[in-house]
């Protein structure tokens, strides 16, 4: 007995030595913590201190950097503008629909695909893999030009819709708001579908055949293992798909350019390339930002009680 | 937000250098096709051309009136004028000496030796041009190009640059000068100023011309392809409304400029206080403009020159030298006779000229001022106009010839201003910051839909 507390008091000591001193962990944070704080941090809080702030004799703004002399007017319009009956309520709530049908079609489109490489795949995962980043390698900004010359009168698209008995051909360009829906789906599809086969490869087949073994049919057990199991990863593709899609505006701007489909990433630039309107641009990005982190928010407490659920 | 018309010329990724070197080594550009007679054509019959006539436009200016005024606060005449950092905002009943702020260089010097640093609308000045310049002084041209006013202001503004040329629009030249950001010129290097029209040789907003000189000319109208719109502005009694007409729905796409499309339902309308602040006649125009969404899903759009010869945007309104240059645009099988262009024939529009400047922090102000005599040599601007499409306001170039030169196609004449246009025309000027702010609201109302 004493021998065995002996040899555990050594080990814990030897452990002791081994281990990195406890000033370390902290100084491997700093690199993203500074990074954090250049690229994030300051910026936002020049965003809210121009915002906040005033104009000079030129109508072009001047952060005020203490807090104490913000001045709250601007952001405050800015939130009222977004709620029904604002100047910007029609943006912003176009911007909602359009994200949530382009999400639902991510889900739809690319639920399978992940599901397939990730579970079924096989030898071929690799090649699948490589298939599913190749739009990666081609800028978002290139993909979307094609697009502009494929849905073109004389495109290609209809010369396809010519011959199907379900479409005729469409002018797609004029300013349709399903040809925007289009371009968020084509354009964010990669982002979505990436993560969730990371997720969907994950889970343990021994579960699957579990089920399986238990005589439950292929159908049931996706819809009681399978799918459930892939919850996360169905958050973590839908967070990172739809916050960028939130702030998307160039792809209303290939794409339609009308009015009647502008998002409010649209109205931002508009306001932020705008001589006298910098303020309302940026009390905008400040509200986009609070409706981006309502829904983090909600994205990682299910994220946190699924883990819960799973411990 | 001002905007100007090279804003729709789009930008080939901040530095039109790569475009530069295409034209220099003689490589196709893609989207420009060679005008239909070379460059020595060209000026032959220019010279000609200005040998034999005088100028009209001069002639008409000396007796045309000048209506064409406009009070800065649109509330009458006030007791103060308003101004911006102490600077008068400048209008055509109202010229402004802008104070003088710094010497300019003394005369005689040699020029030094470059690069010389121009800050400009991407595609808005020939190539060839350049090339021509820096053979002729034996220095290299470094074109950095911006893609809208604001974006260059901001930039100017911040200190960090030393461009040596800067083109304004001119309802940024008080704030330059304010700002103290350019530098006033040294006349005896810019012979070449007497080129230009007498009224801009001392302009308005710039009297004297301390400051700048002229570059550009143009005005709104309509452009549009014929074979891809069933009615043409001259089917309405009052043209303006073809872009409000349902059955054109999905056809009609507006400038992407606050200024120019805020102020078209005045225009249209009748109404030539474009410079307004006044609240009830924005949310009017505003009023207005939400008919375009409702009734024809209007497009907004700042390529007009690309999209109107290639059909995608059928009527459009547009700036008279973006038709010009869309004869450089058009798609293979494609007539230029198909195109046409639309501004008031009584000359009750909107109208304006682009400027240039020697900016304060410039490291060659010598060379910059040989740079702004050379464009304003006539040889020089028509060569410059062959490839931009927009004309320069000389007195030896004459519009009436432009046709007959082969510059311009027939159906395009209406595209191209006269000097006696600018006696009638309004001007797009400098707004208050209060005033710009409505403005700016307004435009974001506009485009949220």
């Amino acid at each position: 007995m004493k021998t065995r507390v002996s040899l555990g008091r050594r080990a814990r000591a030897e452990w002791r030595e081994a281990r990195p001193p406890r000033a370390l962990w902290p100084v491997l944070a700093l690199p993203g913590v500074g990074w954090l704080c250049v690229f994030f941090v300051v910026p936002f809080y020049a965003v809210i201190a121009i915002a906040a702030g005033g104009v000079d004799e030129f109508a072009e703004p001047v952060p005020e950097w203490n807090p104490l002399q913000w001045n709250g007017s601007l952001i405050l319009d800015g939130f009222r503008g977004v709620l029904p009956g604002g100047d910007q309520s029609n943006a912003m709530q176009r911007t909602v629909q359009y994200v949530s049908l382009a999400l639902f079609a991510c889900y739809l489109i690319g639920y399978p695909v992940a599901y397939y490489v990730a579970r079924l795949g096989g030898r071929r995962k690799g090649m699948l893999l490589l298939l599913l980043l190749a739009p990666f390698w081609i800028s978002y900004l290139m993909r979307m030009l094609a697009w502009l010359n494929l849905l073109q009168t004389d495109g290609y698209v209809n010369d396809v819709a010519a011959v199907l008995p379900f479409v005729s051909p469409t002018n797609w360009l004029d300013g349709r708001w399903y040809t925007v829906v289009f371009g968020l789906v084509y354009g964010y599809l990669p982002f979505f579908v990436l993560p969730l086969y990371s997720a969907l490869d994950r889970i343990d087949q021994r579960l699957i055949e579990a089920s399986r073994d238990l005589g439950i049919g292929p159908i049931a057990t996706f819809r009681r293992v399978t799918l459930p199991l892939s919850r996360q990863g169905l958050l973590a593709a839908g967070a990172i798909t739809a916050l960028p899609m939130f702030g998307d505006y160039y792809t209303q701007d290939l794409l339609s350019q009308s009015p009647s489909t502008s998002m409010i990433g649209n109205q931002i630039n508009t306001f932020l390339r705008s001589g006298a309107s910098k303020q309302t641009g940026a009390a905008l990005v400040l509200v986009l930002s609070m409706f981006l982190a309502i829904l983090m928010a909600y994205y990682l407490w299910s994220t946190n009680a699924a883990s819960t659920e799973v411990r | 937000m001002t905007m100007h018309p090279r804003e729709r010329r789009g930008s080939d990724g901040g530095s039109g250098r790569s475009r530069l070197q295409h034209a220099r080594s003689g490589l196709w550009v893609p989207g420009r096709r060679p005008l239909p007679f070379d460059r020595r054509e060209f000026l032959r019959r220019s010279a000609m051309t200005a040998i034999a006539l005088p100028s009209a436009g001069a002639i008409l200016a000396a007796c045309g009136g000048d209506d064409a005024t406009s009070n800065p606060s649109g509330s009458g005449s006030g007791t103060t004028w308003p101004q911006i950092d102490g600077i008068d905002l400048s209008r055509p009943d109202h010229p402004v000496q802008l104070p003088l702020k710094g010497e300019p260089i003394a005369d005689g010097l040699s020029p030094e030796r470059g690069p010389l640093k121009l800050y400009n609308y991407a595609d808005y000045v020939n190539p060839d041009l350049i090339a021509a310049f820096e053979d002729e002084y034996d220095i290299e041209v470094d074109y950095t190009s911006f893609t809208e006013i604001d974006e260059a202001m901001t930039k100017m503004t911040s200190g960090g640059v030393d461009f040596d040329i800067f083109y304004p629009t001119i309802d940024r030249v008080a704030e330059l000068v304010a700002r103290e950001l350019v530098q006033p010129l040294n006349k005896s290097y810019l012979p070449n100023l007497a080129n230009v029209w007498t009224r801009l040789q001392s302009p308005f907003y710039d009297v004297g011309a301390q400051y700048t000189v002229p570059h550009t000319i143009w005005v709104d109208g309509i452009g549009w392809r014929s074979d891809k719109t069933d009615k043409l502005p001259t089917d309405y009694a009052n043209p303006w409304d073809i872009l409000w007409d349902s059955a054109n729905r999905g056809k009609v796409w507006v400038l992407q400029d606050d200024r120019d499309t805020l102020a078209l339902p005045l225009v249209r309308g009748g109404d030539l206080d474009v410079n307004t602040e006044d609240q009830a006649k924005l949310d009017s125009s505003l009023e207005e403009l939400m008919k375009l969404v409702s009734d024809v899903n209007v497009k907004v759009g700042a390529e007009s020159y690309v999209k109107v010869p290639e059909g995608q945007a059928p009527i459009h309104h547009t700036w008279s030298g973006d038709m010009l240059g869309a004869q450089s645009f058009l798609p293979d099988g494609v007539d230029a006779s198909l195109l046409g262009f639309w501004h008031p024939e009584d000359g009750r529009q909107i109208i304006g000229n682009d400027s240039i400047a020697i900016p304060r922090a410039a490291k060659n102000p010598v060379l910059a001022h040989l740079w702004l005599n050379y464009v304003l040599d006539v040889d020089n601007s028509i060569l410059n106009q062959t490839w931009i499409g927009y004309q320069a306001p000389l007195t030896a170039i004459d519009p009436d010839r432009l046709v007959a030169d082969g510059l311009v196609v027939e159906n395009l004449a209406s595209a191209i201003v006269r000097e006696a246009d600018f006696d009638v025309g309004v001007q797009l000027m400098q707004l208050t910051p209060a005033g710009e702010k409505r403005w700016d609201t307004a435009w974001g109302t506009f485009n949220g839909g």
